[in-house]
């Protein structure tokens, strides 16, 4: 299928779209909302551009695919002007996490936790959850991806994954750093 | 142990493992951290249809991009060349500049450049201190014009070159000395206010015209040879001692005005030297009284 996307099959292009578009969407609308839908047409449209001369299996394709819409991401929100980041600077204390978790968790879709991990993790650490669940990218590639080194990623990984844990679950043991 | 194993499961839960989070026993703070990525793969809404236009573009893009592979960067030319050849290059043009660089060192050094370049590099040379003959001076004609004088000390008045005129008995000139025109160089002696020439009256036939020989105090500083008073016969102001020309001495017609206008005093060195040699005039009033 890969093979006829890249010979330029009509079908094959179709397939791939339909595969990869939900969560490549879901990644972007969770960091920018807004324009998200342009940016995914974008992102398609660079990766069309480049997949006769890719490489790889299916998975691999995965990880172009959103290692382009972080860079694409990246060079909107810097074109935006405005970051995350620099919101969260302003009021350091995350929002306080939803009383009802666990109810809401098993309704939530899949828009609205990533929503969540963006409003609970600063942006560099829900860059790199979003990519390692929602895009599979493995530290290397979501390293490369956000122009980082890939111990940068791990150590943003683990204190996203703190956390986390700490307004979802509460748990003190996973809150405390000696114990991870 | 079984919370550092539950830990380390929960810290796998990125890197793929989530899954089994939800399944296995787990510690108590994974599990909404695990519901959380589930929701977050949980497939979403598949586009009923994905749009037409974009996919179009998307396979004109892959056929584009197919056809007419973006077009490697231009590498200049040098650019291709080996390490090699660029290193010998570059000592190819080394081993120019020294030999080029040699050879007018010394040319320079025996005097063998043209007149031009042999003043420019006697010029430049000799304010870094290295001896090189000037123009139209052979190498090992003495020293140059810089050389230190008779007395020891460096001499401050250019040696008149060896066609300059010379009055018998005299010594070279000294510095200060106006040539004029069929005269000796007269040299400046305080002797009183200063003396106009005079340029009025009919030019006596027996005589030289009336010469600007200005006798006057001596100048506060030294008088270099400056550009000499103009005269239709006099020394062009080069800046250098006058030459006369080959056949002797210089000859001046008889009946030709000279107009020669002398140094005009200023005013305050007139003042200064009209009340005898009473000394230098300072700003702070040394010559009252």
């Amino acid at each position: 299928m890969l093979t006829a996307a890249q010979g330029g099959a009509p079908w094959a292009v179709e397939v791939l779209y339909r595969a990869h578009h939900p969560a490549l969407l879901r990644y972007l609308r969770a960091r920018l909302p807004a324009t998200a839908e342009d940016l995914a047409s974008q992102v398609w449209l660079e990766v069309a551009g480049a997949l006769p001369r890719f490489s790889g299996d299916e998975q691999a394709f995965c990880g172009f695919l959103f290692t382009v819409a972080g860079r694409r991401l990246a060079n909107e929100r810097r074109r935006m002007g405005r970051r995350k980041e620099d919101s969260s600077a302003v009021s350091p204390e995350p929002p306080p996490a939803p009383d009802v978790e666990s109810t809401v968790l098993d309704r939530m879709d899949g828009d609205a936790a990533a929503a969540l991990v963006v409003d609970l993790l600063p942006a560099a650490q829900a860059d790199v959850v979003l990519l390692r669940v929602l895009g599979g990218l493995d530290v290397d590639e979501v390293a490369a991806a956000l122009g980082r080194r890939p111990g940068t990623v791990r150590v943003l990984q683990h204190r996203a994954l703190k956390r986390l844990a700490e307004h979802l679950g509460g748990d003190d043991r996973l809150s405390d750093p000696h114990r991870l | 142990m079984a919370r550092d194993d539950g830990a380390e499961e929960w810290v796998r839960l990125l890197t793929g493992a989530g899954d089994h989070l939800v399944s296995g026993p787990q510690p108590e703070g994974a599990e909404p951290l695990a519901r959380l990525v589930a929701a977050m793969r949980a497939p979403g809404h598949a586009p009923e249809a994905p749009p037409v236009e974009l996919v179009a573009s998307m396979v004109a893009t892959i056929q584009r991009a197919g056809t007419h592979p973006p077009a490697a960067p231009k590498v200049p030319r040098w650019g291709r060349q080996s390490g090699v050849a660029r290193s010998m290059a570059a000592r190819l043009a080394l081993a120019a500049v020294v030999l080029v660089g040699g050879a007018s060192g010394a040319a320079a050094a025996t005097g063998s450049l043209p007149d031009a370049a042999q003043a420019r590099a006697h010029d430049v040379l000799s304010r870094v201190g290295v001896s090189v003959p000037g123009p139209g001076r052979p190498a090992d004609a003495g020293p140059g014009p810089g050389a230190p004088g008779p007395g020891g000390g460096p001499s401050t008045c250019p040696q008149p070159a060896p066609a300059a005129p010379t009055v018998p008995g005299s010594s070279p000139l000294p510095c200060g000395a106006i040539l004029a025109p069929g005269r000796a160089p007269s040299i400046l002696v305080p002797s009183g206010p200063p003396v106009l020439p005079s340029v009025a009256g009919p030019p006596s036939a027996a005589g030289p015209p009336p010469v600007a020989g200005w006798v006057g105090p001596p100048p506060s500083r030294p008088v270099p040879y400056g550009p000499a008073p103009s005269h239709p016969d006099g020394p062009p102001p080069s800046g250098k001692p006058p030459v006369p020309p080959p056949g002797g001495p210089p000859r001046t017609r008889p009946g030709s005005p000279v107009s020669t206008p002398p140094p005009v005093p200023r005013p305050g060195r007139v003042a200064a030297t009209a009340g005898g040699a009473a000394g230098p005039t300072t700003a702070r009033g040394g010559l009252h009284g």
